[in-house]
């Protein structure tokens, strides 16, 4: 469980979140839906450790181990694909003195990478990579580190369509298989409702909730869950609030 | 035909240089134009780097030595000094001024200096080619260092990475267009030093130039400065094909898209 509690943040004299109240389950999909500027991506940073706060707390029931997904892949264009993957693993284990043997690092990004159905691209450099393919390996390299917090900033707003709902299903997959925390910063209501199964709406300021939806969805989520009316009713829950 | 494709930019500059070396020589015979007194014809010029081959020789060997000791004095120690001011505030701090100094004041006023320091010859030299070359390796270095895109420190972050893991696993490798950008500059000056500090601190070309002025041998002065570009292309050239290996090995340099 990841909980914040009254947390405030100023940005000069701005206040960008206020008051700000959350709890998240552990395995839940969180979407955080909202306008640009509405203070998601800081709300994310901050409950990744990346942004200070000015007061309030943010606590977890399990010290997060976290993976990361950016809205741009963030590859390291001077490493393989192999390479960029093993990154977090080789980074911690000089680092936190957790003693990773290198070929367990090795094997381990293999794994990651035929998750994603990219083995026959790792040693590849990713300026040989499609958009879709970076995205890919950016996740598996994110999910190297077994987290148990994956939280992903507008990874799709850089793809094409096809490539976005590949995506998708695959993070869809992963999340079932792992049963991680999941918080995903999206503008788009289709990428939210596929997604997540608890979906915030963030006002224009402040990053005040304006709706906290549930949804228990069952059926797995597919290309054919894109035309259920299960998914079209949630979009039109969706669209009562914030247009599209 | 590819081959010949690929070559047609080489050949056609050759072509032009070639051209221009005709149009010289016979203007400089037939018109005087130039000025052969002033501006000696290719043919002159070529005569002189003959007839003076021994001199030539010993002086581009003095010079390419001293040229290339100084530079790479200045590699190392602006590399060391560049990381360390990165690391280290007190150190930039210090590199500020320092740096302010010896770019605004030309070497050409610091060299007597020298002279007094180090006396006459290959360590005047030295001394002067490093300094000239030495401030665009620490200030391109510095600004490269500081220039990584704030994702990929998150990224880092994210993984409690060292400062050291993120100065020599990411800092340097993202810098490192702008690190080689800095070296070939400093390459072209570290040239530039040797010569003024062989004017005062003697031997090489620029003693070579100095004393043909006072004999009034405009030729043996064109034949060192011919030299003198073929060292300084020769060093480019030798950088060039260490950045293209190192590029071969690892896409270093590309352009980063970064949001």
């Amino acid at each position: 469980m990841i909980e914040l509690s009254s947390v405030n943040k100023y940005y000069v004299s701005k206040h960008l979140i206020k008051d700000f109240n959350l709890k998240i389950p552990e395995g839940q999909f969180l979407g955080l839906l909202g306008p640009s500027g509405c203070g998601k991506t800081t709300l994310i940073r901050m409950i990744a450790g990346l942004e200070t706060y000015d007061s309030g707390n943010i606590t977890y029931s399990t010290p997060p181990e976290i993976g990361y997904v950016f809205q741009d892949a963030q590859l390291l264009p001077w490493l393989s694909v192999l390479e960029n993957v093993q990154l977090p693993l080789i980074l911690k284990r000089s680092s936190s003195g957790v003693k990773f043997k290198k070929s367990e690092i090795y094997q381990e990004a293999l794994e990651q990478l035929d998750q994603v159905n990219l083995s026959s691209s790792a040693n590849l450099f990713p300026q040989m990579l499609s958009g879709g393919m970076k995205m890919r390996v950016s996740l598996a390299r994110a999910l190297i580190q077994k987290p148990n917090l994956l939280i992903l900033d507008e990874p799709f707003s850089a793809l094409d369509e096809i490539h976005r709902f590949q995506l998708q299903e695959k993070i869809h997959q992963l999340w079932q298989i792992y049963k991680f925390t999941a918080i995903l910063v999206t503008h788009s209501n289709y990428e939210a409702a596929f997604l997540a199964d608890r979906i915030l709406q963030i006002g224009d300021q402040h990053g005040k909730i304006r709706r906290d939806l549930s949804f228990l969805v069952n059926e797995k989520r597919t290309s054919t869950y894109r035309e259920s009316q299960e998914f079209l009713n949630i979009l039109r829950i969706l669209r009562e609030e914030l247009p599209s | 035909m590819n081959f010949l494709m690929s070559q047609a930019r080489p050949l056609k500059s050759l072509i032009s240089f070639l051209l221009l070396m005709v149009a010289w020589e016979f203007g400089g015979n037939i018109f005087n134009i130039p000025p052969r007194h002033l501006i000696p014809t290719p043919w002159m010029i070529s005569a002189a780097l003959w007839e003076l081959r021994e001199d030539f020789i010993l002086a581009f060997y003095e010079t390419t030595l001293r040229t290339l000791a100084g530079f790479t004095l200045s590699l190392v120690a602006g590399l060391c000094l560049a990381f360390g001011a990165h690391l280290f505030q007190f150190l930039r701090n210090l590199l500020l001024p320092l740096s302010l100094f010896f770019q605004t004041v030309p070497i050409i006023a610091i060299a007597p200096l020298l002279v007094i320091y180090f006396g006459f010859g290959a360590p005047t030299v030295i001394a002067s080619s490093t300094i000239v070359s030495l401030f665009p390796i620490i200030a391109n270095t510095l600004i490269g260092l500081e220039q990584t895109p704030i994702a990929y420190l998150d990224l880092f972050k994210l993984s409690h990475a060292s400062p050291w893991q993120i100065l020599f696993r990411l800092r340097w490798p993202y810098a490192y267009p702008q690190i080689i950008a800095g070296i070939k500059i400093s390459a072209g000056l570290a040239v530039i030093g040797t010569i003024a500090g062989e004017f005062v601190g003697g031997g090489g070309l620029g003693a070579m130039i100095d004393s043909a002025r006072t004999q009034q041998r405009i030729d043996v002065v064109f034949g060192c400065l011919i030299l003198l570009s073929v060292l300084g292309i020769g060093l480019l050239s030798l950088l060039n094909g260490i950045n293209k290996m190192i590029l071969k090995w690892r896409p270093l340099a590309l352009p980063l898209k970064i949001f």
